[in-house]
């Protein structure tokens, strides 16, 4: 029997009572690529964590090579010979590819008294390790003028230079083009043959089966199975991860579809998103959804008008757009709620009238005048329908993260808008807010607005929706009727499963 | 719980009344008064006052646009430059027998044209900032005036155009008369238009602005555009009192004009701020330096004098911004 | 500990105990004796609880914050907004059960274009479909309760054998954590009980006056409903527990 090189064994880590975490046992071989899947908040990057030194466990032991070790910093980690490629890149843009992998273990050579620095090797061994991964850039390149995709690539030397004997990769594709992605696993395979074990996070199990040798499936902080990746295919880890379906607790409400008022042909956007078509009816709510990076956003965007120039034909009540703006969305009441709130929903400085009316200023003015009074008028009554916690006085950033999304919701009924993309709608408010925010989604379809509803909440979706449609890299992948959907069907199609081996 | 909180909000408001920026500006204004009256017997004569206004009145009207190029978070150095190919363009038509009145309109028109041509560079270039973008119209729009005029003086303006700088109404200047106008204007503009809203909201977030189908772009253009015409207004003005132009007039205006923005309270960061603070300094400036050209002080004492009082106002309400930001963004 | 938190420990085993013991709370809370009856001083003013000799019990009367039969007609706008929400959950064909009261008699408003069986033991209910061509109207039959329309007993409950019900739609007079729902009078309470139990989904109709309250008789915990239909104004902690319970909550908004 093999020995295990890595041993994590009944690790368990709660947050403020909630147990993340429970007796894990995590064993990865040497030289092995195994790969930890999940969905969101199953525990990975949790798990991963521990590793890295960045937390640490409430209880579990962590061995490698049959060592006990103590990582309670990373600095610990990295002397016990753990390396971390992070989603984000990691790097200095503006030094070069030789500096940033150089830069914390920098070689010295001795002339007389003085210390230099041994820009020679540096350079030489950058070199070495650039033509041994097959990449075709300088060691003297600034990191900035790099794709993505070789920036990881960076990382990764980076990390083997440090002497890693693992390497943690947390979703390394996310960014990469698929020539990228088939070096990336081609220098994989190669470092893999040095004898260094690579931990592999990602949520595209198409590739997972590509390149895991084993893998791991986690489900709400447990371990539900070990396995050798040859012997499993993608349905079988589908459902395993999404586990039994929850109960049904979103008040659904049924409404009489009317008439056609949005469709796209043919949609496309820089590559990002390709070939998109679909309907939508008033009163209806289509729900998208796919993994972070499969361009649902990105579709949004394009559609309201944030992304220009766009590929294919938009109509709004059957009227055909070959561009569009923001600006020229609103008019024709389409709008995007969108689910970053600070930063492109609410302005947080100013108070709760002069956001809600940001979108329809003249409706609260007379020949580009202001109208203090009725401007009021229109945050109190809205501050009234939509029970949002605030006064009219109140600056937004004081409020609730509940409030915050109310507020989202009452800028766009100010504007009319009678087609709305709304994202990611309670992700990070309280239970309550929800339930209303649930609720304010019915009024809007009983009063005849369509909705596009673009979570990674797969209840929440399944739950409210009448379709869902399900992205993956840039493409719509496959459409859902409520009553035919489950999650288990859901993530096999955002996981880049294919419709021929659907079940 | 609630009422308690009522409280201390009003506490808050009437405490940040008294320490508006405002405030304190009027407050060093009359100190600067009383310090020049006790120095000067001149001082304290209102026709002397009413005069005085004239020789600092000139930037005054690229004053006002600017507050709002600064309340968006961006900048325009351009200004001295537009001013100074303004006047030499309208100089050497009216020398090449065009009559003074269509060479005004042209003044004008050259004006707004440069501030549309920054305005429309920096919303196109969106990865040039517009430091950069109004540094090299600033030396384009210079060099320009310096290719047509030769670093000669063109002048010989008809008599009745020197009334645009030294003239006056009822004994007031005629300069202050139509700059108290465009202040109401611009004021009325900012704070009590859909417009002015924008702008504020624009400073403060711009993408939020773009999310919320504000034509971001195109207010850009237009407030970059005022200044333009603005800078001609300018123009104008001083060479009227002039008498003649050069290429090299109104050098050193933008820092000047930016300086008194931002003395007046204009965070650079953006939508924040009230027009009357710029208003002020305006005037805070304009009698400090007549009052120590009274005395006889060099101008170059003056200008450490400014730089205090700059450094002073950009610190003062980084001290105490927890209270004050939320007391300017109430009023909208 | 702050004294306010003691008192809120306090209320809470009072709330669960429904007495309390001043030599037991001071070991409790590690303080004096006096300090606790200071404590129970402030309650008692306060109306949560009345002292007895070496301690204190619970003011029910707290809990009995109830109006027998008020103004039926109160809040009737809030409760027109929760008939035409209900009136999205009947579809065509099904048989429905409306339960007596003003807010189920406006879900009866909002129906009358369906084609449904209605079974009901409300007569003004009934009445109010007479006209609706489509809607085939069931009355239970039984005791008139006198003053009001409401009809309960032995023949009511004789109406339920062999039938069945997809939705059970019931109006209570109080909506509370610990009581539940309840109702006016207990043979209302029995009879709805029977009606739940040959009803595939109960829903409940209540318009936010009626939370916090508790009325005389009981009909069942919060959870025995699928659905809740109410106002936006409930309190919030009701909201969280529904989610969290798989009640599908749904609550008003006007936006037309």
């Amino acid at each position: 029997m093999l020995s295990y090189f890595l041993e994590m064994k009944k690790i368990t880590k709660s947050f403020n009572g909630n147990i993340v975490l429970k007796d894990v046992d995590f064993f990865v071989r040497k030289g092995e690529v195994h790969a930890l899947v999940g969905e969101n908040g199953a525990g990975k990057s949790t798990l991963m964590k521990i590793l890295a030194g960045v937390m640490q466990a409430d209880s579990g032991e962590i061995y490698i090579d049959g060592k006990r070790q103590v990582l309670n910093n990373p600095r610990q980690a990295q002397d016990a010979g753990i390396s971390t490629i992070f989603q984000d890149i990691n790097l200095f843009p503006d030094l070069t590819v030789a500096e940033n992998i150089f830069l914390q273990r920098v070689p010295f050579k001795r002339i007389g008294l003085l210390k230099l620095i041994d820009w020679k090797k540096i350079y030489k061994d950058t070199e070495k390790y650039l033509k041994y991964m097959g990449l075709n850039f300088k060691p003297q390149t600034s990191v900035k003028s790099l794709s993505v995709g070789e920036q990881k690539f960076v990382e990764i030397i980076r990390a083997m230079f440090q002497k890693a004997k693992i390497i943690i990769m947390d979703e390394p594709t996310t960014a990469l083009t698929e020539r990228e992605t088939n070096q990336l696993f081609e220098v994989i395979r190669d470092v893999k043959k040095l004898g260094v074990t690579i931990i592999f996070i990602s949520h595209r199990l198409d590739e997972v089966i590509k390149i895991a040798d084993s893998l791991t499936i986690l489900r709400d902080g447990e371990v539900v199975e070990t396995s050798i990746a040859q012997n499993v295919d993608l349905n079988h880890i589908v459902r395993m991860m999404a586990g039994k379906e929850v109960e049904d607790r979103y008040p659904k409400l049924n409404v009489k579809l009317g008439k056609e008022v949005l469709k796209v042909e043919g949609l496309g956007y820089n590559n990002q998103i390709k070939n998109i078509s679909f309907s939508l009816k008033s009163g209806e709510i289509l729900g998208l959804t796919g993994l972070s990076g499969a361009g649902k956003r990105t579709l949004a965007r394009t559609i309201f008008g944030i992304n220009r120039p766009f590929e294919g034909k938009i109509f709004i009540n059957n009227r055909v757009f070959k561009n569009i703006t923001p600006d020229l969305a609103i008019k024709n009441g389409l709008c995007y709620v969108t689910g970053i709130v600070a930063g492109e929903g609410l302005i947080l400085k100013m108070t709760v009238p002069s956001n809600i009316t940001l979108t329809n200023l003249n409706r609260v003015s007379h020949n580009g005048i202001l109208i203090r009074a009725e401007e009021l008028k229109a945050a109190r009554d809205f501050i009234n329908r939509l029970e949002i916690k605030a006064e009219e006085t109140d600056v937004v950033q004081n409020l609730s993260g509940g409030s915050q999304k109310k507020l989202l919701f009452a800028k766009w009924l100010f504007a009319n808008a009678r087609i709305m993309m709304i994202e990611d709608p309670t992700t990070g408010i309280d239970i309550s807010s929800k339930v209303d925010i649930y609720n304010i989604i019915n009024e809007l379809v009983r009063s005849g607005v369509a909705i596009i509803l673009i979570s990674s909440d797969l209840p929440e979706l399944i739950g409210m929706c009448d379709r869902i449609m399900v992205m993956y890299k840039g493409e719509i992948k496959k459409e859902f009727s409520r009553h035919e959907v489950t999650q288990e069907k859901i993530l096999y199609y955002a996981s880049g499963g294919e419709s021929s081996k659907s079940t | 719980m609630e009422h308690k909180s009522i409280i201390t909000k009003k506490e808050i408001s009437l405490r940040n009344f008294f320490f508006q920026w405002e405030w304190m500006l009027v407050l060093i204004f009359i100190v600067i008064n009383v310090i020049n009256s006790n120095l000067s017997p001149y001082y304290l004569d209102a026709a002397q006052l009413l005069d005085a206004t004239m020789a600092f009145l000139d930037k005054a009207f690229i004053v006002l646009p600017m507050t709002f190029v600064i309340i968006l978070g961006d900048i325009d150095i351009s200004v001295a430059s537009t001013v100074a190919l303004s006047a030499v363009i309208m100089a050497v038509i009216y020398n090449h027998g065009v009559s003074m009145v269509i060479a005004m309109i042209i003044c004008l028109l050259v004006g707004t044209v440069c501030g549309f041509i920054n305005g429309y560079l920096i919303v196109k270039f969106k990865e040039l900032s517009a430091v950069i973008v109004t540094l090299s119209t600033m030396i384009i729009y210079r060099g320009i005036a310096y290719i047509i005029l030769k670093d000669q003086a063109a002048g010989k303006f008809p008599t009745w155009y020197q009334f645009l700088g030294w003239g006056k109404i009822w004994g007031i200047p005629l300069i202050l008369i139509v700059f108290v106008i465009f202040a109401i204007l611009f004021g009325l503009l900012l704070h009590r238009t859909t417009f002015g809203r924008r702008v504020y909201a624009m400073g403060n977030n711009i993408t939020a602005c773009r999310f919320s189908g504000v034509e971001v772009d195109k207010i850009k253009v237009i407030i970059y555009t005022l200044t333009g015409f603005m800078s001609a207004v300018t123009a104008l003005f001083l060479t009227s009192r002039m008498g003649s132009t050069r290429p090299n007039v109104a050098i050193g205006y933008e820092l000047d004009v930016i300086a008194m923005v931002v003395l007046g309270g204009i965070s650079t960061a953006g939508g924040k701020g009230r027009i009357i603070g710029p208003i002020i300094s305006v005037f805070l400036i304009g009698f400090l330096r007549y009052g120590l050209g009274l005395i006889n002080v060099p101008s170059q004492e003056l200008l450490i004098i400014i730089g205090l009082l700059l450094i002073f106002a950009v610190m003062i309400p980084n001290l105490k911004i927890n209270t004050k930001n939320i007391k300017f963004i109430n009023k909208f | 500990m702050f004294a306010i938190e003691r008192q809120n420990k306090i209320k809470e085993i009072l709330f669960k105990e429904k007495r309390v013991d001043v030599s037991e709370l001071s070991k409790l809370f590690d303080v004096t004796e006096v300090t606790i009856r200071r404590d129970l001083d402030k309650l008692e003013q306060d109306g949560f609880l009345i002292k007895t000799y070496g301690g204190a019990v619970l003011n029910e009367e707290v809990f009995k914050s109830i109006a027998v039969d008020e103004p039926e007609y109160e809040n009737l706008e809030d409760k027109q907004l929760i008939g035409s929400i209900a009136s999205h959950m009947v579809e065509n064909g099904e048989a429905i059960f409306l339960g007596p009261g003003t807010t189920c008699l406006e879900i009866a408003k909002k129906i009358k274009d369906k084609k449904i069986t209605v079974l009901t033991n409300d007569l003004l209910i009934a009445l109010e479909l007479k006209d609706a061509l489509g809607i085939k109207v069931i009355v239970s039959g039984g005791d008139l309760i006198q003053s009001t329309s409401m009809l309960v007993g032995r023949f009511a409950h004789q109406a339920l054998e062999g039938i069945y019900i997809n939705k059970a739609f019931i109006g209570v007079k109080g909506v509370n954590f610990e009581t539940g729902y309840t109702l006016d009078r207990y043979e209302e309470a029995l009879f709805l009980q029977e009606v739940s139990k040959i009803s595939r989904e109960v829903i409940i109709v209540a318009d936010h006056t009626k939370f916090n309250k508790t009325a005389f008789a009981r009909l069942g915990d919060l959870k025995m409903a699928k659905k809740v239909i109410t106002n936006k104004q409930i309190p919030d902690e009701y909201k969280s527990f529904f989610f969290e319970h798989a009640v599908k909550l749904y609550t008003t908004y006007e936006f037309e």
